[in-house]
């Protein structure tokens, strides 16, 4: 599920003395280039796009602050702050509850639609409910731009932890929907 | 298409929610916009301390200042004696006495050139005291009562002494001559003296 992209002016900024530098240029070119990874990150974590934004706003105050001097992997070092702020800032999951999955559309193609909706809600549902050491490799899996190694410096586990991870989550995944639809039929 | 298959694909469907998640259009210009704000408050905040610390230095400066100069008794060197102009009275340019006595009434400095403005003249002591006034050189005192410089009056009795002596001295001659009233002491005896005597 994507966030809703809504397309509104931005307003010219007021011109500052910050602007025009070249540390100003440098991170401006790494929120160009960052900033949509970052979120994705968040996101994952957060699953609620103004959350994710205001945490993709505090990982570059905080790039401004410090710098990146020293930083070997730029790109898992921004997952990494990314990841922590969601943490910090994640409310408590929702507890999944089956019984109130129901077939809502009777028309044939209608029905067929919600049902697969209704599947993908499910699972979305069934992720959220993992225990948070399964979760998270799985969810970052799924963004494009990290690798197992970065996805291991991200929750400092190893490589190899991070793949037997995402494969115990999505075997617990396909056991859950199996049981799901057993108990649908 | 068998069970295992089609749960991988709907596992994968539902996470490229993850990979497909977008932010707000614009997401990049907020955060520089942001960055930017914080930075002009951060740095505002700084030149207001910054400031607020120079004020704070500056008013710490003159109130001592202030301090040190209100609390300071104004000394005048022992061995610095304010010379006396002596003017040798000459038949011809004589000056009358009541310049010699202006005169002797202004602490006179062989270094000061400059015209003396009026105040200067009337206040002479007051002028005397502000140049002769130092911070911290408050000096040993090597007599003692520690000689004190002469005052306005006694400057001019001295110029008037050195200028024009006939006149204190008529005056003392006039002052001997007054007859002075003598009362006649009448010792009595005592009477103790006697009974002891017979003791």
């Amino acid at each position: 599920m994507a966030a809703n992209p809504a397309s509104f002016a931005i307003l010219p900024q007021e011109t500052s003395v910050l602007e025009g530098t070249d540390e100003f240029a440098a991170l401006e070119l790494s929120v160009r280039q960052h900033a949509r990874f970052v979120f994705k990150v968040a996101y994952g974590v957060l699953r609620n796009s103004h959350d994710a934004e205001d945490v993709v706003q505090e990982v570059f105050l905080r790039v401004h602050r410090t710098g990146t001097r020293g930083v070997r992997d730029l790109q898992a070092w921004l997952a990494t702050i990314a990841f922590r702020l969601a943490i910090d800032r994640k409310r408590k999951p929702e507890a999944l509850d089956i019984a109130e999955f129901e077939l809502a559309a009777s028309e044939p193609d209608a029905e067929h639609i919600a049902m697969h909706r209704q599947q993908i809600d499910r699972v979305h549902r069934l992720i959220a409910a993992l225990p948070e050491e399964l979760r998270y490799p799985l969810v970052l899996s799924a963004i494009e731009e990290l690798n197992s190694r970065q996805i291991g410096e991200v929750l400092g586990i190893s490589e190899s932890s991070v793949r037997g991870r995402i494969l115990r989550a999505r075997q617990i995944l396909k056991e859950k929907l199996t049981a799901v639809s057993g108990k649908k039929r | 298409m068998n069970n295992d298959e089609q749960l991988d694909n709907i596992l994968d469907e539902a996470l490229s929610a993850y990979r497909e998640a977008e932010p707000l259009v614009g997401i990049e210009d907020r955060v520089l916009q942001r960055i930017t704000a914080q930075s002009e408050t951060k740095r505002r905040l700084l030149w207001r301390s910054i400031a607020a610390v120079a004020c704070a230095a500056i008013i710490i400066l003159v109130v001592s200042i202030a301090l040190r100069h209100s609390g300071e008794v104004p000394v005048q060197h022992a061995t610095q004696r304010p010379q006396i102009p002596v003017t040798v009275a000459k038949s011809d340019d004589q000056p009358s006495v009541a310049t010699q006595f202006a005169r002797a009434a202004e602490p006179s400095s062989p270094k000061r050139s400059k015209p003396r403005s009026a105040t200067a003249i009337a206040a002479p002591s007051a002028v005397a005291s502000a140049t002769e006034r130092k911070p911290h050189a408050v000096p040993a005192p090597d007599q003692f009562p520690t000689p004190m410089p002469l005052n306005a009056e006694e400057r001019a009795l001295l110029a008037l002494a050195r200028t024009q002596p006939e006149m204190l001295l008529t005056r003392s001659y006039k002052e001997r001559e007054i007859e002075i009233p003598l009362i006649e002491i009448k010792l009595l005896p005592d009477p103790n003296v006697g009974s002891e005597g017979d003791n």
